[in-house]
């Protein structure tokens, strides 16, 4: 009875783990997702109104899910509060600070980050520019992401089964 | 008075013009930072250079950014007048290289000076002259005449704020006014940081003609009042109110009664106007003395007496 429970404790742990590797990258799709919406509200508030950054961002900031949601109204209070040389210090800084406790990789913040050294002082056509390539980026990640997920998943998850049915019977 | 500077300037910069003993900080009238000069204040018509190093393109770089909320692109237009209006009023004025777009000036590049103006409100610079404005009790319209710097817009706002409040026991007039600068009335998020009055309604960052059309044909104002006209379309648009019975209140750079009449949609306007009150203000004495003033029928009827 104790053996049964404990081999099932085991397949479920090495489950579980194959899972977590596919959660995670489900988890980073979805804040690629929000930083996406993030950028093309920003785009769209640029080409439109024509408002200032720090205005946008807050307001961007609530609209937005998660940790996202966050890292965009911070950057939206310190750039109107003005803490910093330039838009761009303050971008990289909230972005290298927050983006730990996001599911983004270093790749992604690399992408979000090397954005920010254009940001604030283009005129109206480059800003935007500059916020098409990005959404190409990450666009670009998120399709290459989402195809390794549909092969990904099946794989952790059988992966998961399999070492845990493997470790079940080494010790039994 | 000028503590929101700090949020624009350096940290040393700043230090700098709070150290300094030979001006009361309260009392500055502009700050001026060229690229590698010494920092200018002015006070009491003087100028003095802070002891600091001279403004280095970094800074001068971090000044833009914060002055135009690191967003360049929303504040091309303004920029592309060389100036624009911070909160509170207060004139940043840009010196820089101008870009060009189909003819048009459409913006400002490597800025090399700053002038910030620092904005003031007066209250009660006006009481002693409304007295003036009236003839055999008839509002006049009025014309506030100086040079840059003298304390046209802080008396026009203050005249403003009293007569929307009321003379004697009569309610206040409604007044109108075209603030395309935002210097008159201040306004954040679309409501006016400076006292301009009870009855007063503002139209912000509009063309003057446009601004004035709008108030006459939905606010029915009593008087309207615009600062600084200068182009030809800001005359035309004045003469539409006159003809529509509105008072007109408005400045004009100059430095004399003769300058207006020099200026010829200056002296077109007041040709058109059966009671005026023209003010010639000058910084002699202090910011915002009224030498003389003057009527529709070219009479001085007050003049400043120099003792």
């Amino acid at each position: 009875m104790l053996q049964c429970l404990g081999c099932i404790l085991v397949v479920f742990a090495t489950t579980s783990f194959g899972v977590s590797f596919v959660m995670k990258e489900k988890f980073r799709l979805q804040d690629l997702k929000e930083v996406e919406t993030g950028i093309l509200l920003l785009q769209n508030q640029v080409r439109y109104i024509g408002a200032p950054l720090g205005e946008v961002m807050e307001g961007i900031g609530l609209k937005l899910n998660g940790m996202v949601g966050e890292i965009f109204a911070r950057i939206g209070s310190d750039l109107e509060s003005r803490k910093g040389e330039s838009g761009s210090v303050i971008w990289e800084r909230i972005w290298m600070e927050e983006g730990r406790y996001t599911y983004l990789t270093g790749i992604d913040l690399d992408e979000i980050i090397s954005f920010g050294k254009t940001i604030s002082f283009l005129e109206r056509t480059g800003q935007e520019n500059g916020l098409d390539l990005l959404l190409i980026s990450i666009r670009t990640i998120e399709n290459d992401l989402q195809s390794k997920m549909s092969k990904n998943q099946k794989l952790y998850g059988s992966l998961g089964v399999l070492s845990g049915l493997l470790l079940v019977v080494t010790l039994l | 008075m000028i503590e929101f500077l700090k949020t624009y300037i350096p940290n040393s910069i700043w230090d700098a013009i709070e150290r300094d003993s030979r001006f009361t900080k309260d009392e500055v009238q502009e700050v001026r930072l060229r690229i590698h000069k010494p920092i200018a204040i002015k006070y009491n018509k003087k100028q003095y250079f802070l002891n600091h190093d001279d403004v280095t393109p970094k800074e001068m770089s971090e000044i833009v950014a914060k002055l135009s909320q690191y967003s360049l692109y929303a504040f091309a237009e303004e920029l592309g007048q060389g100036y624009l209006t911070l909160a509170g009023g207060h004139r940043v004025g840009f010196c820089g290289k101008a870009v060009y777009r189909n003819g048009q000036m459409d913006g400002l590049r490597q800025i090399s000076s700053i002038n910030i103006r620092i904005a003031k409100e007066i209250q009660g610079c006006g009481t002693q002259w409304i007295p003036y404005l009236f003839d055999e009790d008839q509002l006049c319209h009025v014309i506030l005449v100086s040079p840059p710097a003298c304390g046209k817009t802080t008396l026009l706002r203050d005249l403003i704020r009293l007569l929307s409040n009321g003379v004697d026991d009569s309610g206040g007039y409604t007044i109108g006014i075209v603030d395309e600068r935002g210097e008159l009335s201040a306004t954040e998020d679309g409501i006016p940081q400076l006292d301009v009055g009870l009855c007063t309604d503002v139209q912000g960052n509009c063309p003057k003609p446009k601004g004035m059309q709008l108030l006459l044909h939905s606010m029915s104002p009593n008087i309207i009042a615009v600062d600084e006209l200068g182009k030809a379309e800001d005359y035309a648009g004045a003469m539409t109110m006159l003809y529509a019975g509105v008072v007109l209140m408005a400045t004009i750079h100059g430095d004399s009664y003769d300058s207006i009449l020099k200026n010829p949609y200056a002296k077109s306007l007041v040709a058109s106007m059966e009671r005026v009150r023209i003010f010639i203000l000058s910084q002699e004495n202090s910011v915002g003395t009224v030498e003389e003033i003057w009527n529709q029928s070219g009479e001085c009827i007050y003049q400043r007496k120099v003792i």
